[in-house]
């Protein structure tokens, strides 16, 4: 049999070819490289409103008036930072909100130092998260808030919309992990052989760097390798070395995750998968998830291989609400928010689901009155639960066909 | 056998002749030592300062002395000798075990080079389980290992042992991440061979890339496939665990040392800064949870 023959002279002559085409090529990416770069992100103006310990509450401002009656609090999760939101001023989804008139408020959960190692999951979603819903409801002077949460910052907004059904109007779960016995992703397989208690006891808190490498070893030919490769051929394109520098300043500013906040969240949740069977405790309560009856919009990526549909998609399933939705879309964990096609469908889909349910309460809002009257057993149809306000309904759309992130990210 | 010969150590390790000379040597070095000199005033009385270093030399040279006769008694010149010849047994064995380690890797070595040339099979990856390294790590926990744990003496027993530890500790996560990064470099010995294949395969179709990039797109999809092969397998998780177990046990046992030489400085340390955070975060709650009470509006 006759030896295969590859075409070595035709792969060098390219290969020579290529040489010619890249001096030209390094000349542009030096300019490049070394001109101003325009590479700033979370640029879209807002106030600190709340501040509490290192959390603050972020209060964009609205460029006209209003359009909602009720304001959106976007809950980040504790891992990477709320500016993945507002990366870049063509693809921001808080730009998004703002030109669809949500009055936007964002939790910035700050960088915790060692004095915080301590701080549990109670303390985060009854503590620092319920005073922030609180401020808001006494500023606008309204009984409930929109609440929408983003990964493990979804995982807090519905534990807290369990604790707190009667301060929540509608719920929004965005890339969200609730159902954590699951083998589809590498990193629910992970966390389960992972010794918690031993690195909590070791780091105290689990540091950036240290979770990072994590994720960059969940794909590390594509996260590793790929990403660059693809950055070094596009190197002289001034628009796309800016944005793929967004994208590595926001990766890479990873605050710490307080110690026991995460022990918790490993044992209770990726271990004893306690949350989506409403067993899990909270400063002594059951996060009960049949308490959730508020209207509830529940996002999960295709192709998410942080937080795959499995783990996402069996909340509409456990909550109490009849007025649910799930919307599995056509990308990852990161190109929700950020991919060009999303800009166009996310935010705006997000916008006119609040619309279609934001009636008034009909219930002002005394100052705390909530706190003081909700009780948890009484709380399914109780006072200050009003009904759904559209028909009840379970509707789950699949694949809306929006596009991943042409570049895989790491996240 | 005379009374000479009885008296020489059982190998003629300490010939009689020379330890008497020596104890000689020191006894007339005794001798030279000068004796204290009177004060200018004339003798009095007192006695006068005597020189410390003079005193100190006096103090060596009867040591000396004193040992060089103790030497000479036949049965502490052999329990010395019998002591001495441990040495070559304790070298030995240390020998030995550096000897089986090369052996190991020489064997690994000749095994990896038989597996030249045979087909590979993709997405699938042999010899998983890592007995090179285990084997290195056995030899370590079996033959080294025990010398970092020889009970500490005295007043700084405590520091040492805590030293001791420390070294320990490194040496099993140096074994521990050498496994480890092995493992993450399967996956790239993996693709080379599994490439070589495809080209062929390409090339008897006629389907063989011109472009370099091509070759580059197929070569990083192989890759990432082997890597997530990899990582699913229960081999790779053990080692992941294992080796964030070892980094655990080596902070733990870095930061005990720190904390001892922090104890010479005057900062807190990361013990006391702590039990400080967890009172205060306790506190914390207890004045929101007071402050709730008091006033629940």
């Amino acid at each position: 049999m006759d030896q295969p023959k590859i075409p070595l002279d035709l792969i060098l002559a390219s290969l020579a070819e290529d040489t010619e085409k890249a001096q030209a090529r390094v000349t542009k990416v030096s300019e490049v490289l070394l001109s101003e770069l325009s590479t700033e992100i979370a640029s879209t103006p807002y106030d600190v409103v709340y501040e509490e310990d290192r959390v603050r509450l972020k209060h964009y401002r609205l460029e006209g008036e209003a359009r909602l009656k009720t304001p959106l609090l976007v809950v980040y999760a504790l891992i990477n930072r709320e500016t993945m939101l507002d990366l870049q001023p063509d693809r921001s989804v808080v730009k998004n909100f703002l030109r669809d008139g949500i009055d936007l408020y964002m939790v910035d959960w700050g960088y915790p130092s060692r004095k915080d190692r301590f701080l549990t999951i109670d303390d985060h979603v009854n503590g620092y998260l319920d005073h922030a819903v609180d401020f808001i409801r006494r500023k606008h002077n309204l009984p409930r808030i929109n609440l929408m949460g983003i990964c493990m910052g979804g995982s807090f907004c519905v534990m807290y919309a369990a604790l707190h059904a009667e301060k929540v109007k509608n719920l929004i779960t965005t890339v969200t992990p609730t159902h954590f016995d699951t083998d589809t992703g590498l990193l629910h397989i992970w966390m389960k052989a992972l010794d918690a208690d031993r690195i909590v006891d070791t780091f105290g808190n689990i540091p950036a760097d240290l979770m990072n490498l994590g994720f960059l070893l969940l794909n590390p030919a594509r996260l590793m390798i790929d990403k660059y490769i693809g950055f070094l051929e596009n190197a002289d394109n001034k628009p796309f070395v800016e944005n793929f520098v967004r994208m590595e300043k926001w990766i890479f500013d990873s605050p710490d995750v307080p110690g026991e906040t995460f022990r918790q969240f490993i044992n209770d949740c990726y271990k004893k998968n306690l949350l989506i069977q409403s067993k899990m405790k909270l400063g002594g309560k059951r996060v009960d998830l049949k308490k959730i009856t508020m209207p509830l919009l529940n996002f999960y990526g295709m192709y998410d291989h942080l937080v795959p549909p499995a783990a996402c998609e069996q909340l509409t399933r456990h909550v109490g609400s009849r007025d649910t939705e799930d919307v599995n879309l056509d990308t990852g964990h990161i190109g929700i928010y950020v991919s060009s096609k999303s800009q166009r469908e996310f935010a705006p889909k997000i916008a006119r689901w609040l619309m279609e349910r934001d009636e008034p309460d009909g219930r002002p809002a005394s100052k705390g009155a909530a706190i003081v009257n909700f009780t948890p057993g009484k709380a399914a149809g109780g006072k200050g639960r009003p009904a759904p306000a559209r028909p009840p309904k379970k509707k789950r759309l699949q694949g809306e066909r929006l596009r991943p992130a042409k570049r895989a990210v790491n996240k | 056998m005379d009374e000479t010969q009885q008296g020489q150590a059982p190998d003629g390790l300490f010939p009689p002749d020379w330890i008497k000379a020596g104890a000689d040597l020191w006894t007339s070095l005794l001798k030279m030592v000068p004796p204290p000199t009177g004060t200018a005033a004339g003798p009095s009385t007192q006695k006068p300062p005597r020189n410390r270093s003079l005193e100190s030399m006096e103090t060596a040279l009867k040591m000396w002395q004193s040992l060089s006769t103790t030497m000479s008694d036949p049965a502490v010149a052999s329990a010395a000798s019998k002591s001495l010849d441990a040495l070559p047994d304790l070298f030995l064995k240390v020998a030995e075990a550096s000897w089986d380690t090369c052996f190991q890797i020489q064997k690994g070595n000749i095994e990896k080079a038989g597996k030249i040339g045979r087909k590979v099979e993709a997405y699938h990856f042999e010899n998983l389980d890592q007995e090179f390294f285990k084997t290195l790590k056995d030899i370590y926990e079996k033959e080294i290992r025990q010398f970092f744990y020889i009970p500490q003496l005295g007043l700084t027993r405590f520091y040492q042992e805590r030293m001791n530890l420390l070294f320990d500790k490194l040496a099993l996560l140096k074994a521990t991440s050498a496994e480890f990064f092995s493992l993450l470099n399967l996956p790239f010995e993996q693709t080379a061979k599994v490439m070589q294949q495809e080209v062929e395969k390409l090339a008897q179709q006629g389907k063989v890339p011109k472009q370099a990039k091509e070759y580059y797109n197929l070569w990083v999809k192989i890759l990432e496939g082997h890597f997530m092969t990899l990582f699913k397998s229960p081999e790779y998780n053990q080692a992941l665990g294992e080796m964030f177990n070892q980094l655990s046990e080596f902070i733990i046992a870095k930061n005990e040392v720190v904390q001892d030489i922090l104890q010479l400085l005057p900062v807190p340390t990361h013990k006391e800064v702590d039990a400080l955070y967890r009172d205060l975060h306790q506190l914390k709650k207890r004045v929101r949870e007071l402050e709730r009470q008091l006033n629940p509006d």
